[in-house]
Order: C-alpha cells, then sequence, then structure tokens
C-alpha cells in the first residue's frame, strides 16, 4: 500500500515555531527554584568544570597597634576555588513515522502530537531539576523496602540507613511528615539502578502506592533486597551516584561529607552550613528558625536575600505558629507565581515558602545570593531538525543542558531538620 | 479562659506579643490558604501532565496503528483501550488524536 510520507519539513517547522520556544520558555517558569537563583554569577568555564571564587576566612591582617610605632600585621583574605563538574541532563521524545504518516493532511494533529510532547518534557524535565536541586547529587530516589520477584515496595530513603555512603547520607532520616510519596519521581519507562552502585538495573513497568510506601513493578529481573537505593539511570545502566546535579543537600550537608566542590568543610569556617534537629524529631518552632538564621545571617552580605523553604506540613505549622503567636501573616511574593509568608526575622522581611520538593521534614533557609546556578550554554535541544533513530522508523529529539549548582557560602544558609507538626 | 501559650512550644513563649488591631486568625487562615492554593494549582497543572505520559499517549495510538495495519486486528480504537482509558481519553481532549487513528483506518483501506 502506497502512502505519502508526511513532509518531515512540516514537523520540524512546528518544532521550531511551537515547541521548541514553549519548552526554553517554560521550563524555567516551572522548575521554581531555576527562577530565583543567577546564573554564571562569577563562574568560569574551562577544563570542563565550572570554577568560582571562594573567600575562605577573615582577612588576617585588621589589627589594632598598641603604639604609633609598633609593627603592623601583613595578612590577607585567603581564597581557594571551587569546583563543580557539569551534569548532563536530558529529556528526549520519540515520534513515529506511523504518526507522522497518519496525520498527513492534518496539520493540527500534527501539532496534537507536538504539544503532547511538549507538556510532558517540559513538566518532567522541570520536574527532575527542581528535585536534583533539593538533592545531594547522588541520585538515591527510593529505598527499597519488601521484596518480590519483578516487584519492590519503595519508600522515602533513610528509615534505614540506605546502602549508598555518598553524599548528604547522614543527612536522609527517612519520612518525617510524609509529605513526599515514596513513588514521586518514579515513571513508567524509567530504567531505575538497585542496590550498591546501582548494580541491578529494571525497567519501571507500573507506578503505584501511597504515602508511606509505594510499590514498583520492574522487568529485568533485577536482584534486589530490602534496604536498597534505588537510582534513576540512563539506558546504559550507568549514572547512578556522580551524575545527578549537586544540589542543596550537597553544599549544606549536616554530615559525613568532608568536602563540597572540593574544599574540606572541617578547615573552613565558611563552607560549613548552619543546621539544627538532627539529634531526633521535634516540632518545628520559631526559636530554632530565628536561631538558625541569626547563624546564618552572619556570614552573608548586606544585601542578601533569605528564603525559608518549607513542604507541605511545616508550611502549614508555621502559618498556625504565626497564629498562635498573635501575629497577622502577610503574603509575600519571591516571584510571579510563588507567594509565601512573611518572616519577620529583624534583619529585614523574609519570606516562608511552599515547596513540594523540600526535603520531608526540613525548614531550608537559603541565601539566594550565595547560590549560582552554572551552565555551559542555554538549556535547549540539542539538534535543529528532526533525526531519524538508525535502526528504527522512529524520529527524535533531545533537549539537554549541561548545568550544575554552585554554593559560594554554604554557611550562610541553614537547615532545620526533622520538623514535625 | 484559655491560655493563649497553648499550641505553642515553650521556646516560642517569648514571641507572644499583643496582638495588632487589625489581627484575625481567620484572616491569617484566608492567607496561608491562598498561597497553599496557588502552591497546588501550579502542581496540578504538572501532575496533570504527567498523568499523560503515564498513559502514554502518543504511544497508545502507536500501538493502535500497529494492531490495525501490521498485526491485522480489527478492533476498534475503544475496544483495544477498554472503556476507562477511552472514556479518560474523550474526557481529557486528547482523543482529537483519534483523528490519527481514523487516518491509519483510510490508510488500510487506500482511501487517503
Amino acid at each position: 500500500m502506497a502512502t505519502t510520507a508526511f513532509d518531515l519539513g512540516n514537523y520540524t517547522a512546528a518544532l521550531k515555531e511551537v515547541v521548541q520556544p514553549y519548552i526554553q520558555d517554560n521550563i524555567p517558569k516551572d522548575a521554581k527554584l531555576l527562577q530565583v537563583l543567577k546564573k554564571n554569577d562569577s563562574v568560569q568555564f574551562f577544563n570542563n568544570n565550572f570554577y568560582f571564587g571562594v573567600r575562605t576566612n577573615r582577612h588576617g591582617g585588621v589589627v589594632n597597634l598598641a603604639n604609633p610605632t609598633a609593627q603592623l600585621v601583613t595578612g590577607n583574605a585567603p581564597t581557594t576555588r571551587g569546583t563543580v563538574s557539569p551534569k548532563y541532563v536530558t529529556a528526549t521524545f520519540d515520534i513515529t513515522d506511523v504518526v507522522m504518516k497518519a496525520s498527513k493532511n492534518d496539520k493540527g494533529a500534527v501539532e496534537d502530537a507536538m504539544m503532547f510532547q511538549m507538556r510532558t518534557l517540559k513538566s518532567d524535565f522541570a520536574k527532575s531539576l527542581n528535585r536534583q536541586y533539593w538533592s545531594d547529587g547522588v541520585g538515591i530516589v527510593g529505598q527499597a523496602g519488601s521484596v518480590g520477584a519483578g516487584t519492590l515496595s519503595v519508600t522515602y530513603p533513610g528509615g534505614t540507613a540506605p546502602d549508598d555512603t555518598r553524599g548528604d547520607i547522614s543527612g536522609w532520616f527517612g519520612p518525617i511528615n510524609y509529605d513526599i510519596k515514596p513513588t514521586k519521581y518514579f515513571a513508567p519507562g524509567q530504567i531505575i539502578g538497585i542496590g550498591t552502585a546501582a548494580a541491578d538495573l529494571g525497567t519501571v513497568q507500573t507506578v503505584s502506592g501511597g504515602t508511606a510506601q509505594g510499590t514498583l513493578v520492574v522487568t529485568g529481573a533485577p536482584a534486589i533486597a530490602a534496604n536498597d537505593s534505588v537510582y534513576i539511570v540512563d539506558a546504559d545502566g550507568n549514572a547512578a551516584g556522580t551524575s545527578e546535579i549537586q544540589g542543596i543537600r550537597a553544599a549544606l550537608t549536616v554530615g559525613t561529607a568532608t568536602t563540597y566542590a572540593g574544599i574540606t568543610i572541617a578547615s573552613n569556617d565558611v563552607w560549613g552550613a548552619q543546621y539544627m534537629g538532627t539529634a531526633a524529631n521535634g516540632a518545628l518552632t520559631v526559636a530554632d528558625m530565628d536561631t538558625v538564621y541569626m547563624n546564618a545571617v552572619e556570614y552573608a552580605q548586606g544585601s542578601d536575600r533569605y528564603a525559608w523553604f518549607m513542604n507541605k506540613t511545616l508550611y502549614a505549622k508555621y502559618g498556625e505558629l504565626m497564629t498562635a503567636l498573635r501575629r497577622t501573616v502577610n503574603k509575600t511574593e519571591l516571584v510571579s507565581g510563588w507567594s509565601g509568608l512573611a518572616y519577620e526575622a529583624g534583619q529585614g522581611e523574609v519570606g516562608v515558602y511552599l515547596d513540594f520538593d523540600c526535603p520531608d521534614g526540613e525548614a531550608v533557609l537559603l541565601n539566594l545570593d550565595s547560590w549560582t546556578v552554572c551552565e555551559v550554554a542555554p538549556m535547549g535541544f540539542v539538534e535543529d531538525n528532526l533525526r531519524r533513530r538508525s535502526d528504527y522508523i522512529t524520529f527524535q529529539k533531545v533537549f539537554s543542558w549541561y548545568t550544575n549548582l554552585a554554593c559560594r557560602a554554604p554557611a550562610a544558609n541553614g537547615r532545620l531538620l526533622r520538623r514535625t507538626k | 479562659m484559655a491560655d493563649v501559650r497553648s499550641g505553642l512550644d515553650p521556646k516560642d513563649y517569648r514571641y507572644l506579643r499583643t496582638p495588632d488591631p487589625a489581627f484575625s486568625p481567620e484572616r491569617n487562615k484566608a492567607v496561608i490558604d491562598e498561597t497553599i492554593r496557588e502552591a497546588e494549582k501550579w502542581h496540578e497543572i504538572q501532575r496533570k501532565a504527567l498523568l499523560d505520559e503515564e498513559g502514554n499517549r502518543a504511544d497508545i495510538l502507536s500501538s493502535y496503528a500497529k494492531h490495525t495495519l501490521f498485526d491485522g486486528k480489527n478492533k476498534n480504537l475503544r475496544e483495544f483501550l477498554g472503556s476507562q482509558r477511552y472514556n479518560e481519553l474523550v474526557g481529557e481532549k486528547v482523543l482529537e488524536r483519534v483523528r490519527i487513528a481514523d487516518s491509519i483506518g483510510k490508510l488500510k483501506k487506500g482511501t487517503l
């Protein structure tokens, strides 16, 4: 049966005119943290790494003289260089030749197919970015509970020590308020790596489950043991452990990690974040928020912007605290479309904002001016035109971003952990 | 009279103050709920798009095309998907892409 191929140029044109601009314009709006952080602020890229200067301590040459003839103390402000490497964030979609041919003479169907791919690509790319921004770069997305043939239950990581000691592993405490569903970041079609070094691979077939525990049905018969870490990996089965954006939990680590961005935490005062609450669960209090805030602001520069971020339970709790303290709650806006509650901490107005990807049980104080988004180039499509995948009747587009996150002053940021209602 | 400190951790007692004349618990709740709604609205939009992906709608149509064109079978789209899934597609407008399925039918008959 002879058919006339739908003109590839029509798809290419639709991509360029409809899909690409929509995705590139809207992903930053949907990856919420991306809206509020600067890009490539004092960052250089060379030798396949991002470099940023960091002042690590006070100037050693500041001293009062005992008398006018006393000797001066010559010194300088010690600096060092932080280093993070680009991470390769991608999103790929295929359009089959069957769909393209079937939509001949029906440009509406062409645009519909494109619109579908556009919406899902945009949504999931942004969602992945936001998750990574909150994480520690290791990529543990879940933790195995009970296992069966081709199926595993997953829980929010940390209830039992995960079998990966990298990253902010001592900052994982398991579910606290159950604000993040254990299956939130899983989707059918993903390839997951399970266990030490993500050695066992499977493809997610179905995702289901509730608040405390979810279930993944996987193909590939991976070996699964209880408490195994679960990662999202690439089609080569790699990418676990070192491929994700080194986000907030990497820079503001509370535990055993000894370095961040190549700089030793213990020997540099400005490199350790302010934190409280690791010993036990406890109720969120304004007093604790103020303690973390005051400790952090000591390391800030005068004009720095601050914001608290919380997930659902703690956000509502904060609002209840304000009412219990008989304070009028005022709305404040971080960026267009993202409003929160004002937090009066004596150093200007600081907002409290709801982010559904903020780690469960944590109130995170970010000095927004100490963070920068590092990018090799703005996010975009790999090629202009549709290309047919070799050995398939499928055309493929790849959206990519080579990026990482860097914090120049972790000590000017803070975390309250294990907070409950 | 209820203790005004109820609901507070002792650490927070020192933050109690005489309320502003305009203080209103109801107004506070309205402001809090409004900001939560804004955040949920944004996330609902994303969740619906994610559901679309879980349904793999584009691949549903490709699979249906394969079913009719290459496997030589002849279920209609409703039978192929099942009623629930079919109705979901109708409800979410994606069924406009059934035009593609119609086009596949025309291809099969050689009338396209």
